[in-house]
């Protein structure tokens, strides 16, 4: 298996080995249950992405769409929202590091897409006080019944907000996930998104676009149905850019960047496509 | 699209029948237990399933499933571990049937390694299994780990005396074996 060696290995490790490889003769191999990790995969993919009802998912590359679940409602009280992303680092593991992706105004009213990303805690009780504060700001991960599930991960969530207010009274969930230490860095042409309804009350079109790529997108391109589409490019050397302006930006503590594309009315979401990469 | 999809697909399922039985002794060391083995195996696959369009392409696939393996390991079976293997000790079924020889003592034996195995930390027996059953460099142990090479090399030294000093253990080892 593998060839170099880092230390001289004596008789009596080599024997160790043998005894080892004895000791798996134990094991009854049997057939690879194949049908039954697709489907325990699949979970796996709608919990992972479980996003506003009637989203569509697209993974690039991939014809797979997913309808999955909302995101919880929850109860218990509302701590007041943060208006801007919090000073602290992700040593704070009971504060979401909180990022406006975009902003706008669209028939007088103000809408605003956010994400929260949680510091991963390490121990038990690291966890518990995460997941109580999480519960305060509507963060809880779907699925989440115990605290200890989120250790070692850094969860977030990106939602869209009306208004001043991004408590859970007044936002619809749309991605939410964690990010761990065994992921694989996005990069290249990588891009996951999901659209979701701009306005639910009389449209039911997805226009709004949410998606993240890796470090090096340069620009992503959002194609709509009527084969109109908007460029959103990377500001040069990640400057600070308006939140009204479209563009792939970096999110405290998120370990790929974001894009938010909105679909012209009487439009809706066709693709997202990374159309430049930073070489 | 649906051709890659499909192709993608093909890959996968290639993958988790070729790699199956590979997984199960490795997740048989590090669990003790033949179910529990299962249930780690298939569900790293499922992790990797759900990263598979990326995992597949990356450079060392196998590096992530050990690394994704290792995790689920620590996290789900640290507890569990002992109590898999203790009804098996002290059974006396074996002796009752001492009579075909060279087959029991060899089955004491495994029995004795994975007694052993057991009772070592999780860390010290991933580093165990990592070094000398699948055969990684320290480098490439302390990748599946997330930990440093000082860290495997710690581990590994530590599990590995802890074995030695095993009475029954030790004679197999310093005899090679009893194959």
């Amino acid at each position: 298996m593998s060839a170099d060696r880092e230390t001289n290995h004596d008789m009596t490790n080599s024997d160790i080995t043998l005894l080892l490889a004895d000791a798996t003769d134990e094991v009854e191999i049997g057939i690879a249950p194949y049908d039954a990790v697709i489907r325990g995969g699949r979970r796996r993919k709608a919990r992972r992405w479980a996003v506003a009802a009637a989203t569509a998912l697209v993974i690039a590359g991939s014809s797979a769409t997913l309808a999955v679940a909302g995101l919880p409602g929850g109860s218990g009280t509302v701590a007041p929202p943060a208006t801007q992303a919090p000073t602290a680092t992700g040593a704070d593991l009971y504060t979401p590091q909180r990022t406006t992706l975009a902003t706008g105004v669209e028939d007088g009213k103000e809408w605003r897409v956010l994400i929260d990303v949680w510091a991963a805690p390490r121990t038990e009780s690291q966890a518990a006080g995460q997941l109580e504060a999480m519960g305060e700001y509507g963060d809880v991960p779907t699925g989440v019944t115990k605290a200890t599930e989120l250790i070692g991960k850094s969860s977030y969530v990106t939602f869209l907000s009306d208004g001043d207010s991004a408590d859970r009274d007044h936002r619809r969930g749309v991605y939410e996930d964690a990010f761990e230490e065994t992921d694989i860095p996005m990069r290249g042409t990588d891009v996951e998104s999901a659209a979701i309804p701009f306005r639910t009350s009389n449209e039911h079109v997805e226009r709004l676009v949410i998606g993240m790529v890796g470090k090096n997108a340069d620009q992503v391109t959002c194609t709509w149905k009527d084969g109109t589409a908007t460029k959103v490019d990377r500001p040069r050397n990640n400057a600070e850019t308006s939140t009204d302006q479209p563009a792939i930006r970096t999110a405290e503590g998120s370990p790929v960047d974001w894009f938010v594309c909105l679909a012209p009315k009487g439009t809706e979401y066709g693709s997202a496509d990374v159309t430049a990469v930073r070489q | 699209m649906g051709d890659r999809k499909e192709a993608r697909d093909a890959e996968f399922q290639s993958f988790v029948i070729g790699r199956w039985p590979r997984l199960l002794r490795t997740a048989f060391l590090l669990t003790g237990e033949q179910h529990a083995a299962e249930d780690l195996v298939q569900s790293t696959l499922e992790q990797v399933y759900v990263a598979w369009r990326r995992v597949g392409s990356a450079d060392d696939p196998e590096a992530y499933v050990r690394r994704v393996m290792i995790n689920a390991h620590a996290r789900k079976h640290r507890r569990k571990l002992r109590e898999f293997l203790a009804p098996k000790d002290d059974s006396g079924l074996v002796r009752e049937i001492a009579d075909t020889g060279d087959r029991i003592a060899q089955a004491e034996d495994r029995s004795a390694l994975l007694k052993a195995l057991a009772q070592l930390p999780p860390r010290q027996r991933e580093a165990v299994v990592l070094r000398y059953w699948e055969d990684l460099t320290e480098t490439q142990t302390a990748e599946a780990m997330g930990c440093s090479v000082g860290s495997v090399k710690s581990n590994a030294a530590k599990g590995i005396a802890k074995l030695r000093a095993i009475p029954g253990l030790a004679d197999m080892v310093t005899q090679g074996g009893r194959k």
